[in-house]
C-alpha cells in the first residue's frame, strides 16, 4: 500500500521497554523522507528551512518526555540531557530557531498543525489515527 | 524549554495561526573563596540573564537583557544583545544591532551563559569575575557570515565580516547610542569548521582593526590609539572531548608620540566528560610590553600574570549544572588563591 510504503516511519526504540516512535509533519510540509544525516540536521537545528524554503520549527519536550530519549539515542547517540542542552545552547548562540514546546502527544500534534515548518516525534500508538493536517514523516535509520 | 510566555496574535494574511514569544532565564548563583581579599569568603547571585528569540521567515530577533551586579552590589540593567537578523541566502547571513563579536571561540560560542560553559566563567581576556575582558567581545553594528562547503565528509570554511563602532573610550563602554567617533572597527574571522571525521573541530583566525578614541576624564586620562588585534583559535568538542585554546595578539600605536604598546593574551583549556561528571583544567597567559594606557585606565592589571585551575562540572539535568573550582592566579610578587562553588542554570 502506498501509505506503508511512502510514510512508514516506524522507528524501533530499541534497548527500552517504550513503544516505537514515529517522526510526524505538517501535512503542508512536501518533504517526502529524511536519511539518518538529513534527520540530524533537522533534530541538532543546524538546518534550518526545509527544501520548500520554509523555517523548521522542532517539538521539544522535557527531559524527561520518553520522545527526548529517541532522538537523542536514535540521531545523536547521547541522552535526553545533554541533546536539550546542547539544542537550547544553539538557541542562545543564535543559530537555531527556538523550539516550541510539547510534553506529551496531544500537544505535540497539536503544534505540527500549526506551522508547515513544524515536526515532531510522537508514541507510534498515537500515530493510527493522526489529526487533519499531520502526517507521518519517512526517516531511513 | 520553559515556556513563560504564550502570546496568541492574529495577524492578517499571516500563514501561522500564532506566534510564540518565549522567554528563557539564565543566571548562577556562586560561593568563593579568595586568598587575596579582605572578606575572603562570600556567597554571590549577582546576575541574571534574561533571554528571548523570535524567527519570522527569513528574520529572527534576539534580545537579551543582563541585570547585574558587575563588581558591585548594586545591579544595573544592561542589553547585552540587540539583534535583528535576516538570513538572505542559505549561506549568507546577516546581524544588525548589538551583538557578540565574532571574535575566537570562546567570543559567540557561549554568550552569557555559564551553564553551557565547562568551567566557572570565561577566559579573563572576554571577562573576569566583575570586571569587563580586555578583547572587544561585546559590540554594535553589522555582520555578516557566509560559508563554502568542502564537502560533506571534509567540512566548511566560514568567514564572519563585521563593520562596528569599535571600542569606547574605556573597557566598560561599549557606544550604543553614539559612537565617540567616526572611524569604525572592522573585524574578520575565517574558521574551518570539521565534518564527517572531523566533526566537532574547528580552527580559525581573527583580524580586528579599530581607532580608540581619547579620554580626557581627569584621573582616567589616554591618547587616541591605532588598535590590532591578531589572533587564532582551535577547538574540538567530540567524543566527551573538550578542549579549547585560544591566543590573541595587541598592538596599540598612540597618537602623537607614536608609542607602541604590545599585549599577548592567551589560554587553553580540556575536559573529559564521564557520564554527567566533566574534570576540567584552564591555564591563561597574560603578557604585556608596558602599562597601556587604555588598558591600565580601565582597571586592567597591566602586569604579567599567569592563572591555572582545576575542576569539575556536573549536569544535573537539561537546565542545571553543578561546578567546583580551584585557582591559582600569580606574578612574581603575588601568588592569589580562590575556589568556587557554583550552581548554574538555564531554564
Amino acid at each position: 500500500m502506498r501509505t506503508s510504503a511512502l510514510l512508514l516511519a516506524l522507528v524501533a526504540f530499541t534497548g527500552s521497554a517504550h513503544a516505537g516512535f514515529v517522526v510526524v509533519k505538517n501535512a503542508k510540509n512536501p518533504t517526502a523522507k529524511l536519511n539518518a544525516e538529513a534527520a540530524r540536521g533537522v533534530f541538532s537545528g543546524k538546518t534550518r528551512t526545509w527544501s520548500n524554503g520554509e523555517n523548521i520549527v522542532l517539538v521539544i519536550g522535557k527531559e524527561d518526555v520518553p520522545a527526548m530519549s529517541f532522538i537523542a539515542q536514535t540521531f545523536f547517540h547521547t541522552n535526553a540531557k545533554t541533546y536539550l542542552a546542547k539544542l537550547k545552547q544553539d538557541v542562545f548562540k543564535g543559530d537555531v530557531t527556538h523550539p516550541v514546546s510539547a510534553d506529551d502527544n496531544a500537544k505535540t500534534l497539536d503544534r505540527v498543525k500549526t506551522g508547515a515548518g513544524v515536526i515532531g516525534v510522537i508514541d507510534d500508538s498515537a500515530a493510527k489515527a493522526l489529526p487533519a493536517g499531520v502526517v507521518l514523516l519517512a526517516v531511513d535509520p | 524549554m520553559k515556556r513563560a510566555v504564550l502570546i496568541a496574535v492574529t495577524v492578517v494574511g499571516a500563514p501561522r495561526a500564532y506566534a510564540d514569544a518565549t522567554i528563557n532565564f539564565f543566571g548562577d548563583v556562586d560561593y568563593q573563596l579568595q586568598s587575596q581579599e579582605k572578606v575572603s569568603n562570600t556567597f554571590q547571585a549577582s546576575n541574571l540573564d534574561i533571554f528571548a528569540n523570535e524567527t519570522e521567515g527569513k528574520f529572527s530577533f534576539i534580545g537579551e537583557m543582563i541585570v547585574e551586579a558587575a563588581g558591585t552590589n548594586d545591579f544595573g540593567i544592561d542589553v547585552d544583545r540587540l539583534e535583528v537578523e535576516y538570513k538572505a541566502a542559505p549561506w549568507l547571513r546577516i546581524r544588525a544591532g548589538r551583538i557578540r563579536a565574532a571574535f575566537g571561540y570562546y567570543g559567540d560560542a557561549y554568550q552569557n551563559g555559564k551553564f553551557f560553559m565547562v568551567p566557572v566563567s570565561w577566559p579573563e581576556m572576554y571577562e573576569g569575575n566583575g570586571f569587563d575582558g580586555i578583547l572587544p567581545s561585546h559590540a554594535i553594528g553589522l555582520h555578516a557570515d557566509t560559508s563554502y562547503s568542502l564537502g560533506e565528509k571534509t567540512g566548511k570554511l566560514t568567514l564572519d565580516a563585521e563593520v562596528l563602532n569599535g571600542r569606547g573610550k574605556d573597557l566598560g563602554e561599549v557606544p550604543a547610542f553614539a559612537d565617540d567617533n567616526n572611524e569604525k572597527a572592522f573585524n574578520f574571522r575565517l574558521r574551518f569548521v570539521g565534518a564527517g571525521d572531523l566533526e566537532g573541530l574547528t580552527v580559525g583566525a581573527n583580524a580586528y582593526v579599530d581607532r580608540i578614541p581619547d579620554d580626557t576624564t581627569e584621573g582616567a586620562e589616554h591618547p587616541g590609539m591605532h588598535e590590532t588585534i591578531f589572533g587564532a583559535h582551535a577547538a574540538y568538542m567530540a567524543h566527551d572531548l573538550h578542549v579549547i585554546a585560544e591566543a590573541n595578539w595587541f598592538r596599540h600605536r598612540e597618537d602623537g608620540t607614536q608609542t607602541f604598546h604590545n599585549t599577548v593574551a592567551a589560554f587553553g583549556e580540556a575536559g573529559m566528560t564521564f557520564g554527567d561528571f566533566t574534570p576540567y583544567a584552564r591555564y591563561q597567559y597574560f603578557w604585556f610590553s608596558d602599562s597601556d594606557p587604555y588598558f591600565a585606565t580601565s582597571g586592567v592589571e597591566t602586569g604579567n600574570h599567569q592563572i591555572y585551575s582545576v575542576g569539575g562540572k556536573y549536569a544535573a539535568s537539561a537546565s542545571v549544572a553543578f561546578k567546583l573550582e580551584a585557582g591559582l592566579d600569580h606574578d612574581d610578587t603575588r601568588l592569589d588563591k580562590y575556589l568556587t562553588a557554583q550552581s548554574a542554570f538555564a531554564f
